[in-house]
């Protein structure tokens, strides 16, 4: 018997007769019970594996599977666009006209940004509907 | 409900099922990070090479031929890439160094007492310290060790390119290696 056939069948990897013989063997080798033995206590050793970093694995999904779609980088650029427009109307709109409060323009900026923003949500949802 | 082969989840992704990708990411995430890391011996390296495997076998998931070779194929990947690392990024990527010990390696018998005291030895079950030293083995030896959980020898043999015979003597070096550190360690009660 060689230390070349105790890794051998330790992995499984012997013909069925020379499985049969190596056991045989092995019962009464203590040079070979000892050699298995060790085999077995690295190989469980090394494959104590640490987990791949969870920051590592979100990574690769976000690459592949979770990786938003086109459409919807689309959609966030869109109404964040829609949001600026509606504040630079609100300032313009402050700006020609004659005083009015803080208050008020505050007020009137924030109404128009979400009434403009859910107009163009609504009309977003269509058009994902009818695409 | 029945576990589902390698194959069968790289054929179910190709045809668009992302939870089938995902299922074989999780599998196989914790032993090629670990053999990428032991390869490369950077865990910022290692995490840019484990990500490009994977996006590897999601991008060309419609022309891969699985054929019960996934594994093998994420861990030969991670091979080519760790060594085109290495290559780009330290001057020796050889695993062939000359072993130290030459060719004789084959003492059939451990000296008397060894066997009972290897017996112990194992029985011991010094995880942490055993995978120190695998970790401290020549490259060779290493891999050999790392691989050996997932693949058999022959299949090792075929993933590294070398005789079955080699990769047997490497594990046995390795191996031995490691039995002698700890026996002539004072403080491993035997």
């Amino acid at each position: 018997m060689t230390c070349k056939q105790v890794l051998l069948y330790q992995s499984g990897e012997l013909s069925a007769q020379k499985t049969a013989a190596f056991k045989k063997h092995l019962a009464t080798c203590k040079n070979c019970q000892a050699r298995l033995a060790w085999a077995n206590t690295v190989e469980q050793a090394a494959a104590t594996v640490s987990a791949a970093p969870a920051h590592l694995v979100e990574r690769v999904l976000l690459k592949t599977t979770r990786r938003p779609s086109v459409w919807k980088r689309f959609r966030a650029v869109l109404a964040g666009s829609v949001a600026m427009v509606a504040l630079a109307v609100g300032v313009g709109m402050y700006m020609h006209q004659s005083p009015a409060s803080h208050a008020e323009l505050v007020a009137y900026m924030s109404q128009t940004s979400q009434d403009e923003y859910a107009t163009f949500s609504s009309d977003l949802d269509l058009f994902e509907q009818i695409f | 409900m029945s576990v589902r082969s390698d194959d069968e989840l790289v054929v179910l992704f190709s045809k668009g099922d992302d939870a089938a990708f995902e299922e074989l990411l999780f599998r196989h995430k914790n032993g090629l990070y670990q053999y990428i890391v032991s390869m490369v011996k950077d865990e910022g390296a290692a995490g840019d090479l484990f990500q490009e495997v994977f996006l590897a076998l999601y991008t060309h998931a419609a022309d891969f031929k699985a054929q019960g070779k996934v594994k093998s194929w994420l861990f030969l990947t991670a091979r080519n890439k760790a060594f085109n690392y290495l290559r780009d990024h330290k001057a020796d990527t050889s695993l062939d160094e000359q072993d130290e010990e030459g060719n004789e390696f084959w003492h059939e018998v451990l000296p008397d007492g060894e066997a009972t005291q290897l017996e112990q030895l194992a029985r011991q079950e010094n995880v942490e310290q055993i995978k120190q030293l695998v970790a401290s083995l020549p490259p060779r030896q290493q891999e050999v060790l790392y691989l050996r959980p997932y693949f058999s020898f022959k299949e090792i043999a075929e993933m590294v390119n070398k005789p079955l015979g080699t990769v047997l003597a490497d594990c046995h070096r390795g191996l031995e290696k490691i039995r002698k550190i700890l026996m002539d360690q004072p403080e491993v009660e035997l």
